[in-house]
Parts: structure tokens; sequence; C-alpha cells
């Protein structure tokens, strides 16, 4: 088969823009440790019921962080028609400079939970638990700072006023368990 | 040669037929768009409720891309096979009972779908909310998830038409290469076969049992994998015909002939061979898939650029080809040798320039970490809009100025108006298409009928929030204006007005390199087949046993039962069959 | 090269109503906002000139079908 010159200069250049493509990626996942949601979270029956007697789920008693150790975190979230609980409402609140765990579930349909304008992504689907963790900075000043958490999944007529808030506090005024 | 309308008459009447099928979902699709732009920028939102609004996405997303793009390639296949060919349909009363099916599909599915905005009488309950993917368990009724089988049953037939004519026609030519355009269509609808079969499974054994209430629960993650393992390779169904229109018809247009038959042939292979074992990369950031398979798709998914890329050379240096046979000369000066004033091929070059713009937006949501960043946001609607909605929507309007008098026996009413209709979508596109991917990096949700909300403030990277609505409710507008004079043209075409024969002779030129440069064993289209269905069974297998095992059981009923105990023997004797023929 | 015939003026005034709006935005990132009225005015005679160029595109060259 007869192939031309340029045709092999092509090609030869997009399989080394394909390669490229996924050695950066993997390098962004291996050496800079990007974390991509995964299975790790588990699964739970989607319903109300087991859903609170699962660990992560029962230690959630307000809008507030639950401290593991050091600077980390982990918040349990139920995303339901049409609102999060803890988020909607009342913000869920994480102290600054921290590492967050975000565990994600729903009773009923497919929802989204996602932290409007950062990488903070992931989809909730009955019966299985999202986890993603998220590292919140210093603050540059003593106010709290706060981000949008929207309900990016069509999820029924309501699906349009799904959110949230998510409020960074400094420091000082931090209330929950350090 | 005869112009094909009067050659094969019968022929032309079906694919007459499924182009009207598809413009006049087109034309439904085009105005539940209108509304959506308007109604989610907030500049008219008072035609619709919010509720309504997802009953009108509902309509846009089914018919345009599975209604519109769906009839076109059934049309224009069934054109590539008899004209290629040279035969009669074996049996045209095959070929019309696989269109009938598709109609009544589509028909019942319209009905639960319309059934939406009506609140009372005999519709009420009769309800399809549920969008284009109809992700489980947001339930439709069942007469939509029954509509969408028959639809997909009567694709079915019509491939099995296809290869009927060419088994008879390589009986009747045994030594013969496949025709280009044959071996495109057989091409496409094998991995169109193995792609359905995921949609089909879930529509069939999961989706409609329960919407009938024989089962009281899905498996939500696995009818959503399901869905994707179809998902994913639909878009190239919805390419594939645009394709052969790039190969086929531009260069001819371009006043030259295809580059390269044997490198088109790979470029199909390619397709045949990734599109289905890619699905995931729709699912990177879903819970319950390990890191793993994610990867595993991405790898897939960044190969199958190989095939764009190389068209992207092939269509190019045809059309230069062309441009210097008619007298272009230099570096770029050959490209005001190019026929520009005709709409065919204006819109098709357009289209795929956008194509090129679009590859670059679909590289960013191919790599799995920055997926994040725009996964469900308006950006995705950008993107799309560009590749199906230009590339695909562009080139199958563009490509019908020329097509049209091929079925019809008529020549088309105004190439001027032609001409204005493709750059008027080329305009509202790049306006509405750019907007959209900057108001997503700011972090605007798609599938909603109003993205403001009280707790939320977008930082708008590249300019401020009030002006990219504005500028998505611009560019919406003048897409529909587009569509418009193109529905004005098909009229005014189909009236006396400016009645002209169509011109002959009717016929594609043969390429610069020939078949006969093609190896032999790119025609084994079954060595290509198999080879899919390993590459299906690697990425799909664990992930599916994984999402059945620890998600549930098949109907996600079944926590902390083990279901472990009937299905990994199942797959790990399947591995084991699969080693032994490997080994 | 040839002088642009009308076709080539309607394909490069398309161009231009494209990049004149989204110049306004990049302007806009930037820091200068120029008002919404005599911008648009600005677009849409570029549109108006484009389809005036089409007006004058030939009908018969050669049918569409060949
Ligand atoms: C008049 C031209 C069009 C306009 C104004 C338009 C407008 C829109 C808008 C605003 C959305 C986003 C809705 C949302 O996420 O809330 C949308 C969604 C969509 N459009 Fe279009 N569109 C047009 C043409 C097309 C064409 C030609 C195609 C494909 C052939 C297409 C395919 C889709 C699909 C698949 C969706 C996603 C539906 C979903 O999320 O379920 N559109 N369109
Ligand atoms: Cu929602
Ligand atoms: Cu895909």
């Amino acid at each position: 088969m007869e192939i031309h010159r340029y045709e092999k200069l092509w090609f030869g250049l997009s399989l080394l823009l394909i390669v490229g493509f996924i050695g950066t990626i993997t390098y962004g996942a291996v050496g800079a440790g990007v974390q991509m949601v995964s299975d790790d979270g588990g699964t739970v029956e989607p319903s109300f019921s087991t859903i609170n007697e699962n660990e992560k789920f029962a230690q959630q008693e307000d809008n507030q962080a639950v401290h593991v150790e050091g600077n980390e975190y982990e918040v349990a979230v139920i995303a339901q028609r049409f609102s999060f609980q803890p988020g909607t409402g009342s913000p869920i609140q994480v102290p600054e400079d921290s590492r967050v765990t975000f565990y994600v579930t729903s009773p009923d349909v497919i929802h989204g939970f996602s932290v409007v304008g950062t990488n903070a992504n992931t989809m909730v689907i009955p019966g299985q638990i999202a986890e993603i963790t998220v590292e919140f900075d210093e603050l540059d000043s003593d106010e709290p700072k706060e981000y949008g958490v929207v309900c990016h999944e069509f999820c029924g007529a309501g699906h349009e006023e799904m959110a949230g808030q998510i409020q960074v506090v400094p420091e000082d005024q931090w209330e929950g368990d350090a | 040669m005869e112009v094909f309308a009067n050659e094969y008459p019968d022929e032309a009447w079906v694919v007459r037929a499924a182009l009207g099928s598809a413009f006049v979902a087109l034309a439904i699709g085009g105005l539940m768009g209108l509304i959506q732009t308007l109604h989610r920028t907030g500049f008219y939102d008072s035609l619709i409720s919010n509720a309504d609004y997802y009953t009108v996405l509902t309509l846009h997303g089914v018919a345009m891309v599975l209604l519109f793009t769906i009839f076109f390639l059934v049309g224009f296949f069934q054109w590539a096979i008899t004209d290629s060919l040279g035969r009669k349909s074996e049996d045209i009363r095959i070929t019309k009972l696989w269109y009938g099916m598709m109609v009544l599909g589509s028909a019942m599915s319209a009905v639960t779908i319309l059934g939406g905005f009506v609140d009372s009488g005999s519709l009420s309950g009769v309800e399809a909310d549920v969008l284009y993917t109809f992700y489980a368990p947001l339930e439709a009724h069942p007469l939509y998830y029954m509509g969408l089988a028959v639809f997909i049953i009567g694709t079915w037939i019509a491939g099995f038409d296809w290869f009927r004519s060419w088994w008879a026609w390589k009986k009747e030519n045994p030594d013969e290469r496949m025709p280009l355009r044959t071996f495109m269509v057989l091409t496409t609808m094998l991995m169109w076969y193995l792609a359905s079969l995921g949609v089909a499974i879930s529509v069939v054994f999961f989706l409609i049992p329960w919407s009938l209430g024989i089962f009281d629960s899905v498996n939500s993650l696995l009818t959503r994998t399901l869905f994707w393992f179809f998902g994913h390779p639909v878009v190239y169904f919805w390419l594939m015909p645009v394709y052969m229109m790039w190969y086929v018809i531009m260069p001819k247009l371009a006043g030259g002939r295809l580059f390269s038959d044997p490198l088109a042939r790979i470029v199909f292979v390619l397709f045949l061979v990734l599109s289905v074992p890619t699905g995931i990369h729709h699912q990177y950031v879903d819970p319950g898939i390990a890191e793993g398979f994610k990867f595993l798709a991405m790898t897939n998914t960044m190969f199958l650029l190989l095939p764009s890329l190389l068209t992207a050379f092939t269509v190019v240096a045809s059309i230069e080809h062309g441009a210097r046979q008619r007298g272009g000369e230099g570096y770029f000066g050959w490209l005001t040798a190019l026929p520009w004033g005709k709409p065919a091929f204006t819109g098709m070059t357009l289209a795929g320039l956008m194509f090129a713009a679009a590859g670059f937006s679909g590289m960013i949501n191919a790599g799995m970490s920055i997926n994040y960043l725009v996964h469900n946001t308006l950006w995705v609607v950008g993107h799309f809009h560009m590749t199906v909605g230009t590339a695909v929507a562009l080139s199958i309007m563009a490509a019908t100025y020329w097509f049209l008098p091929k079925i019809t026996g008529r020549e088309i009413f105004s190439r001027r108006l032609g001409l204005a209709q493709v750059l008027l979508w080329f305009i509202g596109m790049v306006l509405m298409g750019n907007a959209m991917h900057r108001a997503g990096l700011a972090g605007v949700p798609r599938r909603t009928a109003d993205p403001t909300y009280d707790q939320v403030i977008y930082d708008g990277a590249y300019g401020a929030i009030g002006e990219l609505r504005f500028q998505i409710a611009l560019g919406g507008v003048l897409l529909s204006l587009s569509l418009v004079l193109f529905f004005a043209h098909l009229v005014l075409s189909s009236f006396d007005i400016g009645e002209r024969a169509a011109a002959t002779p009717d016929s594609i030129p043969a390429p610069l390199s020939g078949p006969e440069q093609a190896p032999k064993v790119l025609d084994n289209i079954r060595l290509w087949t198999s080879i899919a269905v390993v590459l299906i069974l690697i990425t799909y297998i664990l992930p599916l046993a994984s999402i059945v095992t620890d998600g549930g059981g098949w109907l996600g009923d079944s926590y902390g039962v083990i279901v472990a105990e009937y299905v990994l023997p199942a797959v790990s004797s399947t591995i084991d069959i699969f080693v032994g023929v490997v080994a | 090269m040839n002088r642009p015939g009308p076709v080539g003026i309607a394909l490069v005034l398309a161009f231009a109503v494209v990049a004149v709006i989204e110049f306004r935005t990049v302007l806009g990132m930037v820091g200068i906002d120029i008002a919404i009225g005599p911008y648009f005015a600005g677009a849409a005679i570029l549109l108006v000139g484009g389809a005036a160029a089409l007006f004058a595109v030939p009908e018969e060259l050669t049918p569409e079908s060949v």
C-alpha cells in the first residue's frame, strides 16, 4: 500500500499528540496526585433509614465538618429532591486551611454535586456513595468565604431550585471540633 | 448515468421519506431549541413554566440526536448502498418495513413526551420528562421505552437489508473489491449493532419491565453504564454519514477526487474497533467505577482521535488537489480557487472548520482529570452543538443542497438562499457555542430551566455572565433564523418555482489512490468486528461485574446479599475462555 | 491573486461579524467597556453587507447537483 510522505508525517505527529495527552494525565494522576472519583466510597441501599445508619452519615449531626485528625475533616451530604442536607438552608461549614472529604449519596434519583467554578464535582447516584476530597486554602482576610454548590443533573421538576453553599470559616471563628 | 431518482424510483421514495422524517424532527427540535435559549437566559421565560422546560428539553434532545440524525442516516445510507452497488433493494417491502418501524417507534415515544405538556384529560399521567438519556430511577411511561426499542429494531433491520444487498452483489461479482461507500455503510452498521446492544439490554431487560411494574427497582448505575455503552458510539453513528460526505462529495465538489481510498477504509475500521470501549469517559465523575477502568476508557478515547486527525488530513488534501485542478496556486492562494459559491461546499467546509475547533474542546473533555472542571456544565453543551449540532447538522443541511436533486430529479431553488442559510448557521453557532463554553468554565450548569441561584455567584473568567447570556440568546436566534431559511428553501424547491431537471452525469470520481492499493485484509470486516468485541469485553466486563456485585445486584435491591456468588463465577469463566482463546 | 467576488466578500464579512462581537468581550476582559448599542449596530451593518453581497452571487453557474 502506498502511503504518501506527508501522510506518514501527519500520522506520526498525531500519534505523538495522543501519547503526549495520555502522558500528561498519567503524570497528573501518579506524579501530582490528582484524585478521581472512584468506587472507594462504597455503597449503601438508597433509603433514608439505611443511609442514616451508615457510619459516615450517622456522625453528621449538623452542618459542620466533622474533625478526623490534623487538618482533615469529613462531611456527609444527602442529595435529595430538591436540596442538599446539609448545604441548602444553612451552609456547610468547614475551617480554612483544611482537607475535607465529602461523602455524598442519594435516596431517590441521580443528582450532581458541583462546587461552582472549581473542579470539585461528582455525580450522586442512588446506591453509591461518592467520595471526593477538597482542599481549602487559608483565607486572605478574616471574613468567611462562600462557595455555591449546585445539582448539575436533571432530577425532576424543581431541579433548578437545588443548590446549597459551603462556607469556609476563619480559624478563630471555627466553632466545630478541631 | 441517469439521475438516481429516475433509475431507482422505489429506493428514492424511501430515501425521500427518511429525509422528510429527519427534517420534521429538525423543525420540531429547532423550535424547542429557540424556546430553551430564550428561557434559560431569561430573555423570554413566560412562554412555558420551569417544569415544562424539561419536557421541551427532552423533545429537543430526542428530536435532534435520535430522530433527525438517524433518519437522515438511513436515507443517506440507502442511497449509498443502492448507488455504489448499482442494484435495487433485494426486497423493497423489507426496506419499507424498517422505515415504517422507525416511524412507528418515533411516534410512540413522541406521544409520551408531548404528554408532558398536558396536565389533564386522557393524556394526563402519560409523561416522559426524562431527557434523551432517561437515567433511571427517573421514570417515563412504558410506551417511551417501547418506542425507542421499536425504533432501534427498525435500524437493525435496515442494516440487515444493506448486508443482504452486499451479499447478493458479492455473489455476482466475486472478484471485485467492496465499493468504498458500501464499505463505509457496513462498517458503520457493525459498530451500531455492537453499540446499540447496550441500550437495548437496558431498555428491554430492565426499564420496560420496571416501568410496567414487574420489577420494583433498577440498579441506577447499571442502566446508566449501559446507556453510555451506547451513548458514546452513537456519536460516531451521527458522524459517519458526514464523514462519508466529506470523503466522497466534498472532493468532487472541489473539482477533484478523494486523495486515498485505503486511508478512508483504515479510518472506518478504526471507528469500528475503538468506538464502543470508550463510553465510560462519560462517567469520569461517577462513583462506583474504579479509577483504572476510567483510565482504560480514556486511553481508548485518546486513540480514537487518530481517525479524525487522519480524516482532517485526507479531506483537506483532497480539496487542495481539487483546487489545484481548477487552477489554484500558491501556498494559500488555492483556497480562492474553491467553489465557495456552492452552498453545499461552503456549508460542509464551515462545518468541518467548526469540527476542528470543537475537537479541541473534546480533547479537554476526554482528559479525565480536567474533565472535573467542565463536567455537566454549559461547556459540554457548547461542545456538542459544535460537533453534532454543526459538524453533523450543518453538513447534513449543506449536503442536502447537493443531494436533493439526486433523489427528486429537480434542481434546488436558489444557491443564494442556500449560502445565506449556511453562513447564518455558522455565525449563530460561533456566538452560541463559544459563549456556552465560557459560561461553562464559570460553572453554569447545563440542563436547568434557570441557572441563577441565590447561593451562587458566577465568576466569569472570560466575559461577564450577563454578556455571555446575551451571546447565547443572540446565537440561538440566528440559528433559528437559519433553520427558517432552510425550510423555506425545501418548500420552495418542492414547488414548481424555478424547476429545472437535475444535471447528469451523476457519478462520483475514482480516488487518486484506488482500492487496489488497499491491502485485502482491510475488507475483512469479520476480523475487525472480532477485535472490537474483544476490546469491549476487556473494558466492560469487570466494571459491569463490580457494579452488579457491589452495587445492589441486577435490580439494585439486594444490598448485603452476596450477588458475587452467582455473578463472579460466570465472569471468571468467561475470562478463562477468553484467555484460552488468546493463548 | 484575483479580486474577491461577491461570495468571497460575504464569507469574509461572516467571519468579521463573529470577530467583532467576540472582540467586545475580549476588550471587556481587559477592562475596556464599550456601550452595547452602537457596537451591535456596527455588527448588524456588517451582517447586512454580507447579505447584500449574497444578492450579487450569480444564480446560474453550474447546477448544484454536479
Ligand atoms: C436552532 C438551533 C439550536 C438551538 C437554539 C439549541 C439550543 C440548545 C440549548 C440552549 C440547549 C441547552 C439546554 C440546557 O442544558 O438547559 C440545548 C441542548 C441540546 N441540544 Fe440544542 N440547539 C439547537 C440545535 C441543536 C442541534 C442541531 C442539535 C443536534 C443535532 C442539538 C442537540 C442538543 C442536545 C443533544 C442537547 C442536550 C439535551 C439534554 O441535555 O438532554 N441542538 N440546545
Ligand atoms: Cu437536580
Ligand atoms: Cu463520548
